[in-house]
């Protein structure tokens, strides 16, 4: 309990801090608001203008595929906004040997790593999934009660878990290649599939983002109980199930990693 | 005189050849980190690719804004190829250039940096061109030919493409160019890279074809310059522009060379003009 109360004051600091840096650099923060922004809007255009032309892919409507691509955005901004620095874990903190600051303080070591960088960029992909998710419920996809507003909440903590899990277990390999940021990169574009649905995909692919790089369970499944009254359970249970599993694997690797860690010499 | 010319390129392309040869060498040298970059990036044309196969095939339609199953298919692939030989990073190199300082010592060398960059650009085109562009492109050619039974593209067709897509290099070189430019005004290239990145993959053509656009926003799109970096050269190779219509294309691609080039001066006589460095 007073570690919780610690880390919560921690993270205040560290949240204040980021805000300062923000408020100084207020173009940069835009410009790489932007960016983001822009990416999704060409995906989202890219929809319309497919449907202006066809009526459905695979038997999902306009409004289906929205739902779907902008509730895998949100996982992914959660994580992109709070764990951003994991990539530097994979291209320069084992390499340069710049982990040992992190080794010096009496404080745990993912915390660390994640409270040292906020990623303002994020806010892009979060705006854009929200709205298009309000768009999609607009359109009448499917109604909104209390339980579905829980079930989404549910299943989008559990789908960051599922992004930081494969984030900080790909990137973690750098404890014993130094250098993982080229399988890291392999490893998050993946979840450029999930915006779909994965139905489109060939069959191996398919098993590839459900079993292997378990992105399938970030977007696509828990967003087909929403749209198709999909089982609960074999839908956000399992998300729940493997957001679980994901963590542990991922935590365990990154700790066995720090065990081994050994600074650059000088 | 006229030896005296080709005296001088000779001198001139021995002084720049070596950055050419250097981005060869840095790309060589971090093979595996390139791979696994190349690998992501054909993500994203995979996704592109079966996307359009289901929307082909889930409406039963034969064409859709004039593009047939198979015709999309080698757009999308084709738009990949082309992006991924022409792809530079100049206004990145601008940007770490002018953030270190070192656009400083550049500036003093007895070189021009613009032709120096321009060099680095040619070493990363003759890399990209067989990592991983020709394997890619030898695969649509042998599928076009033994799964779909198509005869490939004419010799005339190829060479007209390379071209068009000799064109779309340097435009894009010149585009890079004139947006680095920026870095002398903001420090924060990152995300300004993003916003350009994503621009150009979308006003070039590469996520969808013109032609699935409303009439007139076609028409506008397909004569910015955009259009002449990839779309027009793919088009070419598609055989969809003929005729007359392929001595335009041509000309729009010129024409916005030299727009450009005039622009990439103006703009490097104001950044230098406001350049401090720090330190000495």
């Amino acid at each position: 309990m007073r570690n919780i109360k610690k880390y919560l004051k921690l993270f205040k600091v560290f949240l204040m801090q980021f805000l300062k840096s923000l408020m100084q650099s207020k173009i940069d923060f835009a410009l790489g608001l932007f960016g983001f922004f822009l990416i999704q809007i060409s995906g989202i255009l890219f929809l319309i203008l497919i449907f202006e032309r066809i009526p459905s892919i695979n038997d999902w409507t306009f409004n289906q595929m929205i739902f779907i691509y902008g509730f895998s955005q949100i996982p992914r901004g959660i994580d992109h906004l709070f764990t951003d620095n994991i990539w530097l874990l994979s291209m320069r903190l084992v390499i340069h040997g710049e982990f040992d600051r992190y080794l010096l303080r009496p404080m745990n070591l993912f915390i660390q790593l994640i409270f040292d960088k906020f990623q303002a960029d994020a806010i892009g992909e979060l705006f854009i999934g929200f709205a298009l998710i309000a768009l999609s419920v607009s359109n009448g996809t499917f109604k909104i009660t209390p339980l579905s507003i829980l079930f989404l909440v549910i299943s989008i903590v559990a789908g960051s878990i599922i992004f930081t899990s494969i984030k900080l277990f790909f990137a973690s390999l750098a404890f014993w290649i130094k250098d993982s940021f080229g399988i890291l990169q392999l490893a998050y574009n993946a979840a450029d599939f999930a915006k779909y649905p994965i139905s489109v995909f060939p069959k191996l692919i398919q098993i590839l983002l459900t079993i292997i790089i378990p992105f399938a369970f970030v977007a696509f499944y828990p967003a087909s109980y929403f749209l198709s009254n999909a089982n609960l359970f074999k839908t956000i249970g399992v998300e729940i199930a493997i957001a679980i599993i994901a963590w542990l694997i991922a935590y365990k690797t990154f700790i066995r990693g720090t065990r081994i860690y050994e600074s650059s010499g000088n | 005189m006229v030896m005296f010319k080709s005296h001088f390129l000779s001198h001139k392309l021995k002084i720049y050849k070596p950055f050419a040869i250097a981005r060869i060498q840095e790309a060589l040298s971090y093979k595996a980190r390139f791979v696994l970059f190349i690998i992501a990036r054909t993500f994203t044309v995979i996704i592109t690719y079966y996307l359009w196969k289901a929307i082909y095939n889930s409406n039963g339609a034969n064409t859709l804004a004039g593009f047939t199953k198979n015709e999309m298919a080698l757009y999308i692939f084709m738009s990949f190829v082309t992006a991924s030989i022409i792809s530079v990073e100049v206004a990145s190199w601008i940007g770490t250039d002018v953030v270190e300082g070192s656009i400083a010592i550049n500036l003093i060398k007895p070189i021009n940096y613009k032709t120096s960059l321009f060099f680095k650009a040619l070493g990363d085109i003759v890399y990209n061109f067989f990592i991983p562009s020709i394997f890619i492109w030898i695969g649509i050619l042998i599928n076009q030919y033994v799964t779909l039974g198509e005869l490939p593209p004419s010799i005339t067709t190829h060479l007209l493409y390379f071209i068009s897509l000799s064109f779309g290099f340097v435009l894009l070189f010149l585009f890079e160019y004139c947006f680095g430019m920026l870095a002398f005004y903001t420090s924060y290239i990152w995300g300004m890279r993003i916003s350009k990145n994503a621009i150009l993959a979308f006003l070039s053509g590469q996520i969808i074809p013109f032609t699935f656009f409303p009439n007139a926003i076609r028409v506008i799109f397909s004569y910015l310059p955009f259009a002449s970096i990839n779309y027009i050269p793919v088009m070419i190779y598609l055989n969809k522009v003929k005729g007359t219509e392929l001595i335009k294309a041509l000309t729009l691609q010129v024409v916005w060379i030299i727009l450009l080039y005039i622009l990439s001066r103006i703009l490097w006589k104001k950044a230098t003009k406001k350049l401090y460095i720090l330190g000495g």
